[in-house]
């Protein structure tokens, strides 16, 4: 019994059952044509069954293995995670607001000194030097769009 | 020392950026255009729409000021096109190339724009005429052959389009009504893949205009059995009408440029006139021609009522079409 | 007649190879490469860019400079590929595979130069087999229709299925979520949204670049942190074994670079991410032929010659609708086509012999991009390598940082950037649990050619889904399709009493 393929199938077929649902709102043939119900009712058939597949794959498997013990990572790593994912979301909200270079001068300072505390001086440095590369390589040669916000 | 030199340049380099991006930072409405223009267009490059828009963005850009750049969008009739420039700021830097297939679609599917509500002309700019396509060795050798066979194979012919409630499809179906047949629309992502599925053997006929087929027929790959026009086409001489067959299906598709509602006018009317000279310029005439279009010009109030006008008209014949 | 082709392709050449026209292509491989190196931007996004600076231009140096930013995109993406395991784009994905465990290995210059190589080669073929079979080609594609279509997708996903990770059920459901995702959006025949959610965003449907880049990118970088020593193993013990691939790699690789080329060629032609199925196919072809299949997916040589070499063959392969039959496949060859209808140069099967300075200048010009290529990126294969000795903590935040300008930069949408992000939680999510993002993206791409090939193959055949297995062609690919499904359930049914050989990665 496979423990982490039980769980990933069940999901899946959790995944399928929903998307059947919604697809089930879709109609099936339109007028003239096959509607667009019609591929996304396969799709979710063909998941559900390849997940019973492998659920029952898992669950009849002879050789037992329970979950690998590097699943969660250690605290360190989570740190680092949520670093990363967190930064990231963070941009995602102020990118808009704050505009191009602040925002992005805060995400690399960031993550450059999260990974690497000791060094929080070249950390800046170096988040200050590139968010100017980019700028003058993306926006001013390249035209590439990036919000404005309050300071460009 | 080193803490000193290293924070001071950043900082310099910083304050040069920040100042060079506040010089470009300016008012953004003082002088339309200030940067390039999108021309959204909801089909695919290499169509008749997307060859019209290009040759129509290539001369109007010097009365604009700024580049127009092309975006294709394909998809649905032209819909995912006109869906993008609805959704868009009412700037005047994303307009829609739209077509005739904007007053069809709506009555077919739930399309977020309306046309003359959220989406509205500012002018318009030429027409394309509707054309039944067969393969040059099919054994129809005219509209009448198709139609015979069409009755004693209720169902069985197959014909392409590029959407599903687009104006070819709506034409189309005027023409099968008219004559008494059914055949099953197989619908494409554009014109231009439906006449090659034609020529490859999978469909009996095509619907298209002549960018799809110009070439093709030059070349005797593909045949012309009538067109959708009142008379007959400037250019197209050789090709019988379906009215002049005895069907009257003439309602034939037009090319614009539309806009997102709230746009203020003074954009409007600089578009409204830059467009209006691209016209003119010999990137669009010269490709109107070749490719055996006509140019038209309406203003925008002239054609957001011709809109209303087709709304109807095709609200009602959908009406007789939906299943 | 050959007298002829050759005489004309002299011209081309001799129109091409002016020295103002060889610096556009050493611009254009240089911006290029420069561009495809940036994780998320990939050729189509550097053409995109650099598609307005060719407007004032001439129409031959302008083509010369685009393709050699095409030719100099691709390989700025295998690069990626290799040094950090992060596709530069779609069509490297299945470079990842072979080429980022060599250069874990130390091996990052041989992986780098042979792909530079295999691409050559494969470019080089791809042109000159394109000049050769253009029109009696492309008339003998017509007989692809819709069901083929679908056929072929079919097989390219479920040899993507096959290929990544241990387990086809796997790969099958990573293909089906794949496809799941590709149905969001406008349905493009009927014009009705669904499962949009309400989300304005998503009514375009899911871009690929952002699902590209945080399921490789964001969930590479997450995999790699979280655990801190894996990081540690990364910067300290890299030493570069080797710059330049060895005798028996040259060897390895040349029957690879071969089968590559052909095999990309022909499957360029036919309509679908040319590319990206291409190189799929080729992993899985030279997998099949490998005396040796156990070393595939921890470094060997081939699985990076062969799929190198057929993702650039492809190119030359999808010239061919575009040019013959005025179809185009990939988002290159529908720029291309907007170039040529432009300039008043209609595609047709009589191209060739009506407008033959365009047709051969064209044809010159790819080929001084794919040299130039050769040229520029060659000798710097060591200096590529070298970025690996960069420490992660400084490189992660980098690629990082490309990744957000790469996504936000294709359509300014900060949606994208969630989007991102999500797919980067996935990923991560995905690759604990076993399973391989690499047939999710294909089938992203593929997901819409494929539903509408299946929904207008019903319609031809008024209904009956026999017509798949009642076409030679495309019962032919069906079967393909279903002998790969059935090769791992034949080994699962027979092997059943001996236990599997299961692991985590490490």
């Amino acid at each position: 019994m496979r423990r982490m393929d039980q769980i990933s199938s069940a999901v899946g077929l959790a995944v399928a059952l929903l998307y059947l649902l919604e697809a089930s709102k879709l109609p099936l043939w339109k007028g003239t044509t096959f509607g667009s119900g019609l591929f996304p009712t396969i799709l979710g058939t063909g998941l559900a069954a390849v997940s019973l597949l492998s659920l029952l794959r898992a669950s009849i498997d002879r050789t037992s293995i329970p979950l690998p013990e590097g699943l969660v990572p250690p605290r360190r790593g989570m740190v680092n995670l949520a670093c990363v994912i967190g930064s990231l979301a963070a941009y995602a909200l102020v990118v808009e607001l704050l505009g191009f270079m602040l925002s992005t001068f805060a995400l690399m300072a960031f993550l450059l000194i999260a990974l690497e505390p000791a060094k929080k001086r070249s950390g800046l440095v170096l988040a200050g030097t590139v968010v100017a590369i980019a700028y003058v390589l993306f926006v001013m040669l390249l035209k590439l769009q990036v919000p404005r916000g309050i300071i460009g | 020392m080193k803490v000193n030199k290293a924070l001071l340049l950043t900082t310099l380099a910083m304050a040069s950026i920040l100042m060079i991006s506040l010089t470009g930072c300016g008012t953004q409405q003082a002088q339309y255009p200030t940067g390039p223009v999108t021309l959204v267009v909801g089909w695919s490059a290499g169509s008749g729409a997307d060859g019209a828009a290009r040759s129509l963005a290539e001369g109007t850009q010097k009365h604009l000021g700024q580049p127009i750049t092309i975006k294709n969008v394909p998809g649905a009739g032209g819909s995912i096109g006109a869906t993008e420039v609805v959704n868009a700021k009412p700037d005047g830097y994303t307009i829609l190339f739209s077509t005739g297939s904007m007053v069809t679609q709506p009555h077919f599917e739930s399309v977020p724009y309306k046309p003359g509500e959220n989406i509205i002309p500012v002018i318009q700019v030429g027409g394309y005429p509707i054309a039944l396509i067969v393969r040059a060795d099919s054994p129809y050798k005219n509209l009448d052959d198709f139609i015979a066979e069409a009755k004693k194979n209720p169902g069985k012919l197959n014909y392409s389009t590029a959407g599903f409630g687009s104006i070819l499809h709506v034409v189309a179906e005027m023409l099968w009504q008219k004559a008494g047949v059914t055949l099953t629309h197989v619908p494409f992502a554009s014109n231009r893949e439906g006449v090659v599925a034609l020529m490859g053997g999978n469909l009996q006929a095509s619907i298209g205009t002549p960018a799809d087929f110009l070439v093709d027929v030059r070349e005797g790959r593909l045949k012309v059995l009538g067109v959708a026009m009142p008379q007959r086409a400037a250019g197209l001489e050789d090709i019988p009408t379906f009215k002049e067959l005895g069907y009257d299906v003439t309602p034939f598709g037009w090319w614009g440029v539309a806009v997102p509602k709230g746009m203020p006018d003074s954009i409007s009317q600089k578009l409204h006139d830059a467009f209006k000279k691209g016209m003119d310029e010999p990137p669009f005439t010269d490709w109107m021609s070749k490719n055996k279009y006509t140019k038209v010009y309406l203003n925008s109030a002239d054609t957001l009522a011709q809109w209303k006008r087709e709304m109807a008209m095709y609200g009602d014949m959908a009406k007789t079409l939906k299943k | 007649m050959d007298v002829g082709i050759g005489q004309q392709l002299l011209t081309g050449f001799a129109v091409a190879l002016t020295p103002g026209n060889l610096f556009f292509a050493f611009l254009g491989v240089t911006l290029g490469t420069l561009i495809g190196v940036l994780p998320g931007i990939g050729p189509a996004g550097a053409i995109a860019l650099l598609l307005p600076f060719t407007f004032g231009m001439e129409v031959t140096p302008a083509i010369i400079l685009l393709a050699g930013v095409y030719y100099g995109g691709m390989y700025g993406g295998s690069t990626t590929s290799i040094l950090v395991n992060i596709p530069g784009e779609v069509a490297s994905v299945v470079t990842t595979f072979d080429g980022y465990q060599m250069a874990r290995r130390g091996r990052a210059g041989p992986a780098l130069a042979i792909a530079a190589i295999g691409s050559f080669v494969a470019g080089t073929f791809s042109v000159i087999a394109l000049s050769l079979v253009a029109p009696p080609v492309a008339l003998a594609a017509l007989s692809f229709g819709p069901p083929e279509y679908f056929s072929l997708a079919l097989l390219g996903l479920f040899a993507a299925a096959y290929l990544s990770g241990r387990s086809i059920l796997k790969g099958v459901t990573m293909v089906i979520l794949g496809l799941m995702l590709s149905a969001v959006g406008v349905d493009i025949i009927t014009g009705g949204t669904r499962f949009t959610f309400g989300l304005i965003e998503l009514s375009g449907g899911v871009d690929v670049v952002p699902v590209l880049m945080g399921l490789f990118g964001v969930s590479e970088i997450m995999f790699t942190l979280e655990k801190p020593l894996r990081m540690e193993v990364l910067q300290t013990r890299f030493k570069l074994r080797d710059l330049w691939p060895s005798g028996e790699d040259f060897r390895a690789s040349a029957a690879p670079i071969g089968r590559g080329s052909v095999l990309g060629f022909m499957i360029g032609i036919l309509p679908g991410a040319g590319a990206m199925v291409s190189s799929f196919l080729s992993y899985a072809l030279e997998k099949k032929l490998s005396k040796h299949p156990e070393k595939f997916g921890t470094g060997a040589i081939e699985g990076v010659a062969g799929p190198e070499s057929a993702n650039n063959a492809a190119t030359g392969g999808a010239m061919i609708p575009l040019l013959v039959l005025g179809v185009p496949y990939s988002v290159i060859t529908a720029i291309m086509l907007s170039a040529l209808i432009t300039h008043g140069v209609p595609p047709s099967p009589t191209l060739m012999t009506r407008a033959p300075e365009f047709f051969w200048g064209v044809v010159a010009s790819m080929y001084i991009g794919n040299a130039m290529c050769l040229i520029l990126n060659l000798p710097l294969v060591g200096m590529w390598a070298q970025l690996l000795l960069i420490p992660y903590s400084r490189l992660a935040p980098l690629i990082l940082l490309f990744s957000v300008i790469g996504v936000y930069g294709a359509n300014s949408r900060v949606f994208d950037l969630w989007l991102m992000i999500m797919a980067g939680v996935l990923g991560y999510l995905l690759r604990k649990a076993g399973y391989s993002p690499a047939p999710l993206v294909l089938a992203l791409v593929l997901g819409r050619i494929m539903e509408n090939a299946l929904r207008q193959s019903l319609l031809i055949s008024q209904g009956s889904p026999l017509i798949f297995i009642e076409r030679p062609i495309s019962a032919a690919l069906f079967l393909m399709s279903l002998v790969i499904l059935a090769i791992p359930a034949m080994r699962w049914l027979s092997r059943r009493s001996a236990p599997a050989l299961q692991g985590m990665e490490e």
